[in-house]
């Protein structure tokens, strides 16, 4: 679970240097959207399975 | 017309069958009445905290930015309110724990008895009730306005405004928190059907999403940038953005209170999950409609602009019933964030003012019966502003966020390091509010933010103060 923890957020980070490296602002992707939202988009997915990763794991619920 | 009244008409009787469930299990003890008797389950945990925190703003402050900055907006907007879903761990559910075992009803209930202050709880409700006062004139403004748009003028302004707000006073007063979380489930289904079918509705005219961008980016290829129009989204300023809606949206007394009326931290669980996933696929569409805007109402203003989804609603994409329809969809936001507001507002004033400095020995009818007077009151009194606002209130408005922010080095402090005093707290609290108000009016240089946002070094010096007081009070003692 752990591991799957840190590459859940080593890919996050990955993606957030792309994000600030890149120029071409005007490529579209995912459903004919801008690469600035299909980022995020794909950001806040592996947020949400991060978050559901942690409360399985740790979030106890009588903490 | 008819078309309006009819969407309206289903619309309040819908929010109305709802509001009698509520009713139907009420009883008459404060723990019920505020807080639902602590028994909300997964599902209306989730859209509570989705429509309390999602107001009209959601509707036509995001397409208006979209209009204005582009589609970094959506990115800044979308990931800093994902990021708020941490909050419902390290605040949400250690507040749920001691409120249920100490049967607190109120934020500053809860704070004050855990350090043991009076005076705390005075100081962290003062703060509370300056920042969200305003917001109870302010919604009902922007209702009135919608209600006039969707009836094509024949609800005046302040009309529609009395209407909806004293239908929101009737369930809020008939049900109380019971009533509020499951008209908030149908409220939240409303809200997200109605934006997304708008999206969807105008891309199609356009020839499809992709086709709709294309077409914006060759007008406005700014819009596309990832720093946003003007580069305004900075790497500090995003992380600014972040930190603020984190510890910010946390503090309003109506989000704050959601994490008492949980039956188990399930609840928190699956909405933390659920949250980046909301906000990642709705967020996307009024910034969208923001951003095709341009193609039929090219050079608004800034006015203009936040006007740009009803106009768009009102061009001759949408059958008149389904423009109506969609724009009911902001009616549910705002409502769905006031009623929660009135609820919190009253709780909070009945608890800690009247509970601790008026009547100690309030029976538990006598706390219900002036939390429902309230409600009536606090709505009287937001439409009193709403009729003729003074400027100062949009300026406190504006300032909200960053003002309840400075609450939230005392709360964790409060639940995490055991070494904090109730003294700490309040110099913390009452030194941050006061740089931030000399921030304001320009006793302090902005360049003293080092580009951040103020909420950024404001907070640092929260927390210091907190750690520091503390610490001194240990030693002297």
């Amino acid at each position: 679970m752990k591991l799957r923890l840190v590459v859940v957020f080593a890919g996050i980070l990955f993606l957030s240097q792309d994000y600030w490296n890149w120029s071409d602002e005007g490529q579209f992707s995912i459903l004919g959207f801008p690469k600035v939202v299909t980022y995020f988009f794909v950001l806040q997915l592996a947020l949400a399975v991060a978050i559901g990763l942690f409360s399985m794991k740790f979030w106890q619920e009588d903490q | 017309m008819i078309a309006a009244f009819t969407v309206i008409g289903i619309y309040v009787l819908g929010t109305f069958l709802i509001s009698i469930y509520g009713h139907r299990a009420a009883q008459d003890t404060p723990q019920d009445y505020f807080l639902a008797g602590r028994s909300v389950g997964v599902t209306a945990m989730f859209f509570t905290l989705i429509a309390t925190n999602f107001s009209a703003f959601f509707f036509l402050g995001f397409a208006g930015a979209g209009y204005r900055i582009g589609y970094s907006y959506y990115a800044m907007m979308s990931f800093s309110t994902a990021v708020v879903a941490f909050s419902f761990y390290f605040i949400g559910h250690k507040t749920w724990k001691i409120s249920s075992e100490n049967n607190f009803i109120t934020p500053p209930e809860m704070i004050g008895e855990l350090l043991h202050s009076k005076w705390l709880r005075f100081v962290f409700l003062s703060v509370m009730i300056v920042f969200t006062l305003p917001y109870i004139a302010i919604q009902p403004i922007g209702a009135g306005k919608i209600l006039y748009t969707i009836s094509g003028g024949q609800i005046p302004y302040f009309l529609g405004a009395v209407l909806l707000t004293f239908f929101i006073v009737f369930y809020v007063f008939w049900g109380g928190m019971r009533s509020v979380a499951w008209t908030d489930v149908f409220q939240g289904v409303v809200m997200f059907a109605c934006i997304v079918t708008a999206m969807l509705v105008i891309a199609h005219q356009f020839g499809g999403i992709a086709e709709a961008n294309r077409k914006a980016y060759e007008l406005q290829p700014e819009l596309f940038s990832r720093a946003g129009k003007g580069g305004y989204f900075t790497p500090k300023i995003w992380f600014s953005f972040s930190l603020l809606f984190l510890l910010s949206v946390p503090m309003f007394p109506q989000m704050f209170m959601r994490f008492f009326i949980c039956r188990s931290p399930k609840s928190l669980k699956a909405s933390a999950t659920l949250y980046p996933i909301v906000t990642a696929i709705l967020f996307i569409c009024p910034v969208a409609i923001g951003v095709w805007g341009h193609m039929d109402f090219p050079g608004l203003d800034k006015q203009g602009s936040d006007n740009i989804l009803p106009q768009m609603l009102n061009s001759s994409y949408f059958p008149s019933w389904l423009a109506i329809t969609i724009l009911l969809g902001a009616v549910a936001a705002f409502m769905s964030t006031l009623d929660s507001q009135l609820l919190a507002l009253s709780s909070m004033i009945t608890r800690d003012i009247y509970l601790v400095f008026i009547k100690p020995d309030a029976s538990m009818k006598e706390q219900v019966f002036l939390g429902k007077i309230l409600v009536v009151v606090l709505a009287v009194f937001g439409l009193a502003i709403a009729y003729n606002p003074p400027g100062t209130i949009f300026a406190i408005v504006k300032q909200a966020f960053t003002g309840l922010a400075m609450l939230f080095p005392t709360v964790v402090c409060a639940f995490y390091w055991k070494k904090t005093t109730a003294a700490a707290c309040i110099a913390s609290i009452l030194c941050s509010e006061g740089l931030f108000v000399m921030y304001l009016f320009g006793f302090i240089p902005k360049s003293y933010a080092y580009g951040f946002l103020p909420v950024v070094p404001l907070t640092v010096i929260g927390f210091v103060i907190i750690m520091m007081v503390s610490l001194l009070q240990k030693r002297t003692v």
